[in-house]
């Protein structure tokens, strides 16, 4: 039997939309470009973090599991600095950013998703969220974030790193 | 060929149109019935996922975990022990661990290097990158990677590729490859349409709207039947 052109066309247009599982993940902001966000004057250099002691005590009880690394890497200029963080949230890891300015979060964006489902995590219906949250304690903000149906895990993963970063530009900042 | 006819008062002889209607409505049901049964099969696993411990068996058919981009791990470019310190490169990250195994950091590298890192490498107390065919050297304490254009005249002394599986680098597999495709997720993925993106939600879609019709050409079916006397 032999198909009809238009039948050949419409499947071929479609195509991409068959792509498979992980059709919507991907690399959105690539590191820099978020950093050139997050201070427009200039990128000041990378600093380091060792994530020890008191200090990985208040992360871990953050994260609700044991922090994967010992270092981190942030960037600071004053009273705003700049977090790039992983949490997985099912599977596979986000990649996550997390600018903090006098202890508020001043935006938090989703750098990388590499799972198939929950990656509407990275819109900023859902990111605006966090703007000018504050931590309460290490496992609260003092602002509601909403669920997304379907995204849960991510939405849990983005909440956690939010409070770590605002757990570590306390420590970098004291 | 025109088959309808009409009676005295203009309207479709009832035996051809219904006739008609109802070879498209037995039509749709049998196109229908597999999805339905898909779905129903599929539900009933995921209602009860956690009994049958579908959300702990993983799966390890390997073009299904290419598809999630869980496939199995390509060798790692290299390592080098740089002090107390483990370099390792995998694809535009490069691994910081401890001699314990702990891993320290994972650097992204990506805005730094033009590609995936070829061969990694130590010169004089530091890690060497390679990437496209270009040599990036770290710092003293390995917290970043800068190019290094005197690199081509110096001596480095290269690793050969390791297996992902190597003794001593768990915490990268666990930090970064997750805890495997559970049948679940797959399940899910099935049930929802995601497993073919946007084109199966939209197939879904028009799955649903196809039940909805003859869900409706049914009813009407039915009451004709019954408007003839019949049962």
């Amino acid at each position: 039997m032999v198909l009809p052109r238009s039948v050949l066309l419409v499947v071929l247009a479609l195509g991409p939309a068959f792509a498979g599982p992980g059709g919507e993940a991907g690399r959105y902001i690539e590191t820099d470009e978020y950093l050139r966000g997050a201070f427009p004057a200039a990128v000041p250099a990378a600093r380091t973090l060792w994530v020890t002691g008191a200090l990985r005590e208040s992360v871990e009880h953050a994260l609700g599991h044991p922090f994967k690394v010992l270092r981190v890497r942030y960037w600071q200029d004053g009273a705003r600095s700049a977090w790039v963080l992983d949490e997985i949230g099912k599977e596979l890891p986000i990649t996550i950013g997390v600018t903090v300015e006098a202890g508020a979060i001043a935006n938090v964006r989703v750098l990388e998703f590499r799972e198939t489902r929950g990656w509407e995590v990275r819109y900023p219906f859902f990111t605006d969220q966090f703007a000018d949250a504050r931590l309460v304690d290490a496992e609260n903000l003092d602002t509601h974030i909403d669920n997304i149906t379907g995204a849960t895990l991510s939405v849990g993963a983005v909440t956690r790193i939010a409070r770590v970063a605002l757990l570590m530009h306390e420590h970098v900042t004291d | 060929m025109n088959t309808s006819r009409t009676n005295g008062n203009g309207r479709l002889n009832g035996l051809n149109g219904n006739g008609r209607f109802r070879r498209n409505h037995r039509w749709a049901g049998a196109t229908l019935v597999a999805f339905v049964l898909f779905l129903a099969i599929t539900g009933i696993a995921l209602n009860h996922s956690g009994d049958l411990g579908l959300d702990r068996k993983t799966i390890s058919w390997s073009w299904l975990l290419e598809a999630y981009g869980m496939g199995a791990p390509e060798p790692y470019a290299g390592k080098a022990s740089i002090g107390e310190l483990l370099v390792v490169g995998d694809g535009e990250r490069a691994h910081v661990l401890l001699a314990s195994g702990e891993l320290v950091e994972s650097l992204d590298l990506g805005s730094v290097l033009p590609g995936a890192i070829e061969r990694v490498g130590r010169a004089a107390g530091r890690a060497v990158l390679q990437s496209d065919g270009a040599l990036f050297r770290s710092d003293a304490e390995i917290t970043s990677f800068e190019p290094w254009a005197a690199g081509a005249a110096s001596h480095v002394e290269w690793s050969p590729e390791v297996q992902p599986d190597a003794p001593g680098l768990e915490s990268i597999d666990t930090a970064w490859r997750g805890h495997g495709l559970t049948i679940e997720r797959v399940l899910l993925d099935l049930h929802s349409g995601r497993i073919l993106s946007l084109g199966g939600r939209l197939l879904l879609d028009v799955i649903a709207l196809g039940l909805i019709v003859l869900s409706i050409s049914g009813l009407v079916l039915a009451r004709r039947r019954n408007g003839n006397g019949r049962t």
